[in-house]
């Protein structure tokens, strides 16, 4: 009885090793996480069935009691006993495929033995099936799990061999030999057979946790993906934003190719099939106009459904991901693979990570974008709002100059048109051309310079600078008039401000410089951290234009507000100088 | 012992501590450990039933009864099937909607009332404990016989498996255990019948002409009249049989473990055709054992016909049968036992402890806790027992259990929910009057008082085996007189209790 479990345990573990190294095999992992239909219950049955042979013919031939110890069994006479190892894979097949998988590979199995002839032969054909029908059918009694622990399998191993003694007694009653043959075997079969189904499902149980792991690291994957995309979903052209994520995920993941469209039409393509998957082609796929409308992710498992003109085209398969904004399918990005069989619930739990990552990217700059049209919005509504001291002082202004200097009066008349036009017009751009803007300062400080000819000395000074330079309208002017109402309040004779428009290479600086009491460091803050603060005074006016820039130029173009040595201070922004054509109302 | 014997053994135990500890992590609060929490399905539980049912006493004895006496034996089984009717139609139901955790709260949610409590729970514990000490003592002796260890060791290790199930796993491990002991022994009996008639080359009149070599009854071994000669002593062993079963707590309580009245239902028709045909498949290897063995090999090993079963397997399969059929023994033993350990407990720790000492005012971890106590408090107390009472009448402890369930527990189960003008003093003086009678009538009967061998050596006063005919009667009609003398003070809806007894609904709940 011991020789027999040594030479059984030493069998079984060649067969292991042949196991082990199967599942190695990428394709095995595949087979682990197939849906059930009746194709994958052949291809399972078939797989684990060839297995089951193998093991029959490395079993041992019993002879009068005694063992015949062949390397592998090709016949066997019909005084012999076969001693087979199948019901191991049987079991296995049957715990991870359920009763129809086990039920197929013991009837290989079966139809083999029986081939195979010997004493006891209809018994152990019986047996296969029926212990693979019994082992589904207690894996899903048992367990929930898809794999039942090694231990569970320890218990659950033991019943088969104890099934096919019974089996020899029913089927071969009365028989000593058969006797005999299960006194010297069953209980090595008993041990064997369990030892083997542990150890088998603990194997396959490691490979379901490599699997699991590939999951978490494709997790960590769409997260860096998301961040990674998120410089691209802030551009503004449609296009770029397409390109930039298709070759962002082709680099980061591996698949055949990557598409992404919009509602319509395809808008980038990278990968395999680049060469006849053009952009701007129409969507016309069923399923993609599924995934759009049913905002889920799709898969496309055949090239009927990827729906290629191109006959030989080498996509055979794609994960259709919508990506959302505010409840609409506003895209799709498409991964496309080669083969159907590429696509693993890993992949498409990648798939659904990274649709919804970026969908909620694409939101919140969505909601960011609003956010800034609006407050942009807003403070133009107020900036277009002239101070209505202002204006009165220069109508005072004008019609003291009539009596002197009618030429004058006409002239600054004129002037305060201009401004009040360019105030007007405010509402309806975010940029413009910084020569408008110039001359909106112009007229402002000649309305100015007239008012306080002999308080104020305003110098405008400006070097030639390229012409396309865009600037957020009425920018300097507030700091103008901020110079003059808050700087020089104190300040009576020699008042002094200068407007300095310089080109510093990249940038352009525009400063604007007075000579009065200057900016206390509480007032600086105010101005460039405040939110909006409910008290009005000349700090909402400097605020207003901080916030403008940034939001409109960046964070380099925020206001810069220094104090000077002797005294005065020093308020400078600097703006891109040049290519720039970046408008909001595109969007 | 042998070592194809040791290893089937060990690997029962393995599996079902295996169970215990999947059990454990998932017996967190108390109505996990009292009940599964209802998580069972109707098959899964009619399963347990029948695990809890079928005791080695059946198993083993019963297929020693019918090698030996033929018939009768077969009719003796059938009293354990046909007490499911009655559970069926009557009490089922009523328990599932009444009940939380015990016996005892069926009956107070009549009689909101702590003497009653007290008296069903210690009612719950006797019974409980009386049916664990034969069935202790008896697989003790018969793990003995099969393993051939010592008694002392075969009762430890069962006692220490039962308390391990019912302490760290609750009704949850109880339950799988008893699951998995019902499909193995289903499994086994089937195989070995099968085994059985291959023997006789599928022929059944070879395996009859067989049977009537192989017994000393020759043709009369297919008649009745060899077991239990006196039809007085049949219809009081059959009265309590058929009563009994609707009385005993630990079948009781496992419709708790239910979700709704439709899995009761299942439940109890799943267990009845479980038992029923497995009393077939026994038929089957009673009739084998005769024709196999014979009469005069079975005494010799063991006058009671217990190693029926093990010769039979040895003489169709060798050793390796025996081992298997030693190990689903040791099963339905430790299955049985878990099941009494787990209705014991509920009985001392939900009603004794939570509700009458603590009055209700414990928290979850406090009554799990006792649970968890009580548990290894009643596992331990009965294994000393067990080790105590090698040499107890076994047949008389298993006979007054269902006497007593059958005359004090059932007339009230009966009564509270059926009859509207029952009282609680009805209650109280039934179950005593059952409990009184049955103990007094088996006392005076000849399993004490024998000639021969009894405990005090006279004839009986009282010369019925099974006093369930007297008993049985008095437990009722002291529940009527009861309800008659003393009627309730104020008067309760029944017609409220008794729509929630059949259907669940709760009126009173709904109404306000």
């Amino acid at each position: 009885m011991k020789d027999i479990t040594v030479i059984l345990l030493e069998r079984i573990g060649i067969l292991l090793i042949i196991a082990f190294v199967f599942t190695r095999i990428p394709n095995f992992k595949a087979l682990l996480y197939r849906e059930h239909n009746w194709k994958m219950t052949i291809i399972h049955s078939c797989v684990f069935g060839i297995f089951a042979i193998a093991s029959t013919h490395f079993g041992i031939v019993i002879v009068n009691g005694d063992i015949i110890s062949q390397h592998l069994i090709w016949s066997v006479e019909s005084n012999e006993m076969v001693v087979s190892l199948s019901l191991v894979a049987i079991v296995i097949a049957g715990l991870l495929g359920g009763p129809l998988v086990g039920l197929g590979a013991g009837i290989i199995a079966g139809i083999d033995l029986m081939i195979l002839g010997g004493i006891g032969w209809f018994a152990n054909m019986l047996v296969n099936p029926i212990t693979g029908l019994l082992a589904g059918l207690t894996g899903r009694f048992f367990s929930k799990a898809r794999v039942i622990s090694p231990i569970q399998a320890l218990f659950i191993g033991v019943f088969p061999p104890i099934l096919q003694m019974q089996f020899l007694f029913v089927l071969y009653p009365q028989n000593p030999t058969i006797l005999e043959f299960v006194n010297l075997t069953g209980l090595p079969l008993v041990l064997t057979n369990s030892i083997a189904i542990a150890i088998f499902t603990a194997m396959i149980k490691i490979v379901l946790q490599e699997q699991e792991n590939e999951a978490a690291l494709a997790t960590k994957q769409a997260l860096t993906i998301a961040e990674e995309a998120l410089p691209f979903l802030k551009r503004e052209s449609p296009v770029e934003r397409a390109e930039g994520i298709a070759n962002l995920l082709y680099e980061r993941l591996t698949v055949a190719a990557i598409s992404v469209t919009n509602q319509d039409e395809v808008l980038a393509f990278k990968g395999i099939g680049s060469d006849h998957h053009h952009l701007g082609q129409k969507i016309m796929t069923p399923i993609s106009k599924e995934a759009l409308k049913s905002k889920e992710v799709k898969i496309a498992y055949s090239k009927v459904d990827i729906a290629c003109e191109v006959p030989n085209c080498p996509l055979e398969a794609a994960i259709i991901i919508p990506i959302l904004e505010a409840n609409d399918t506003t895209s799709l990005i498409k991964f496309y693979f080669k083969k159907a069989h590429h696509i693993s619930p890993v992949e498409i739990e990648l798939a659904q990570g990274i649709g919804q990552l970026i969908s909620n990217q694409s939101q919140v700059i969505a909601s960011e974008n609003l956010k800034k049209n609006i407050l942009d919005a807003e403070l133009r509504n107020l900036q277009a709002q002239i101070n209505p001291h202002f204006l009165f002082n220069t109508l005072h202004l004008i019609a003291t100059l009539f009596r002197v200097d009618p030429l004058r009066a006409r002239h600054i008349t004129i002037q305060l048109a201009n401004f009040m036009r360019f105030n007007l017009g405010i509402a309806s751009e975010s940029l413009i051309t910084l020569e408008r803007e110039c001359e909106h300062v112009k007229a402002y400080v000649e309305i100015i310079q007239a008012r306080f000819a002999n308080r104020l000395q305003i110098n405008f000074e400006r070097e030639h600078t390229n012409s396309n330079i865009l600037i957020p309208p009425s920018t300097i002017q507030p700091l103008v008039e901020n110079a003059i109402e808050h700087g020089l309040k104190k300040v009576t004779t020699n008042g002094k401000i200068d407007i300095t428009i310089k080109d510093i290479g990249e940038r352009i600086e525009v400063s604007v410089q007075d000579n009065g009491v200057g900016f206390d460091e509480g007032e600086i803050d105010t101005i460039q951290k405040m939110r909006k603060s409910h008290k009005v005074d000349s700090g909402v006016g400097m605020y207003n234009v901080n916030q403008r820039l940034i939001s409109l130029l960046g964070e380099e173009a925020r206001l810069y507000i220094e104090r000077l040595p002797k005294r005065g201070s020093k308020v400078y922004f600097m703006i891109p100088n040049g290519s720039l054509r970046r408008n909001i109302n595109e969007n | 012992m042998n070592f194809t014997y040791f290893l089937f053994f060990v690997c029962i135990v393995i599996c079902t501590l295996i169970i215990t500890y999947w059990a454990a992590k998932r017996s967190k609060t108390t109505i996990q450990f009292y009940t599964a929490a209802g998580s069972l399905t109707g098959v899964q539980n009619g399963m347990a039933i029948a695990g809890d049912y079928i005791s080695a006493a059946s198993f083993l004895g019963i297929i020693g009864q019918i090698a030996l006496n033929g018939f009768d034996g077969f009719l003796y089984s059938l009293g354990f099937l046909v007490s499911y009717l009655l559970v069926l139609l009557f009490v089922a139901e009523p328990v599932h909607h009444l009940g939380k955790y015990s016996l005892g709260d069926v009956i107070c949610a009549r009689f909101p009332n702590q003497n009653i409590r007290w008296i069903m729970a210690i009612g719950s514990l006797i019974i409980s404990v009386l049916y664990m000490i034969p069935q202790l003592v008896a697989s003790g002796l018969l793990i003995r016989l099969l393993l051939d260890i010592d008694y002392s060791v075969s009762v430890l290790i069962i006692g220490s498996l039962m308390t391990v199930y019912v302490v760290f796993g609750g009704m949850i491990a109880t339950s799988w255990v008893q699951i998995v002991k019902t499909v193995l022994l289903m499994s086994s009996t089937f195989l070995l019948s099968l085994i059985v008639f291959s023997y006789y080359k599928w022929n059944v009149s070879n395996l009859i002409a067989e049977v009537k070599v192989g017994t000393p009854l020759g043709d009369q071994f297919f008649l009745p009249g060899h077991l239990l000669q006196s039809p007085l002593e049949m219809i009081s062993l059959y009265l309590a049989l058929i009563l009994g079963t609707a009385g005993l707590p630990h079948i009781l309580i496992r419709f708790y473990t239910v979700k709704n009245a439709a899995e009761v239902r299942k439940s109890v028709l799943t267990a009845s055709g479980i038992i029923g045909v497995f009393y077939i498949m026994t038929f089957i290897l009673g009739l084998g054992t005769a024709a196999v063995i014979g009469y005069d090999t079975l005494i010799a090993a063991d006058s009671t016909g217990n190693l029926a079963a093990p010769l039979l397997a040895k003489a169709l399969g060798g050793d390796f049968l025996l081992a298997f059929v030693s190990a689903i023994a040791f099963t339905t033993v430790v299955a049985v036992v878990a099941g009494l350990v787990i209705s014991a407990t509920t009985a001392f720790s939900h009603d004794i402890y939570h509700h009458i000492i603590k009055k209700g005012n414990t928290t979850e971890k406090e009554q799990l806790r006792a649970a968890q106590l009580s548990a290894f408090a009643i596992g331990l107390i009965s294994t000393l027992f067990a080790l105590g009472l090698k040499d107890i009448n076994v047949t008389f402890l298993v006979s007054l259990t269902f006497i007593v369930a059958a005359s004090s527990n059932l007339p009230v189960i009966i009564f509270t929910i059926y009859w509207k003008r029952f009282s609680q003093a009805g209650a109280v003086i039934g179950m005593i009057s059952g409990l009184v009678a049955s103990i007094f009538l088996l006392a005076l009967g000849p399993h004490i008082m024998n000639v021969d061998n009894g405990w005090i050596l006279r004839e009986p006063i009282f010369n019925l085996f099974n006093p369930g005919i007297i008993s049985i009667p008095i437990g009722f009609l002291g529940a009527i007189f009861g309800s008659v003398l003393f009627p309730n003070k104020e008067a309760i809806d029944f017609e409220q209790f008794y729509i929630k007894a059949q259907t669940g609904i709760d009126i009173r709940r709904e109404a306000r």
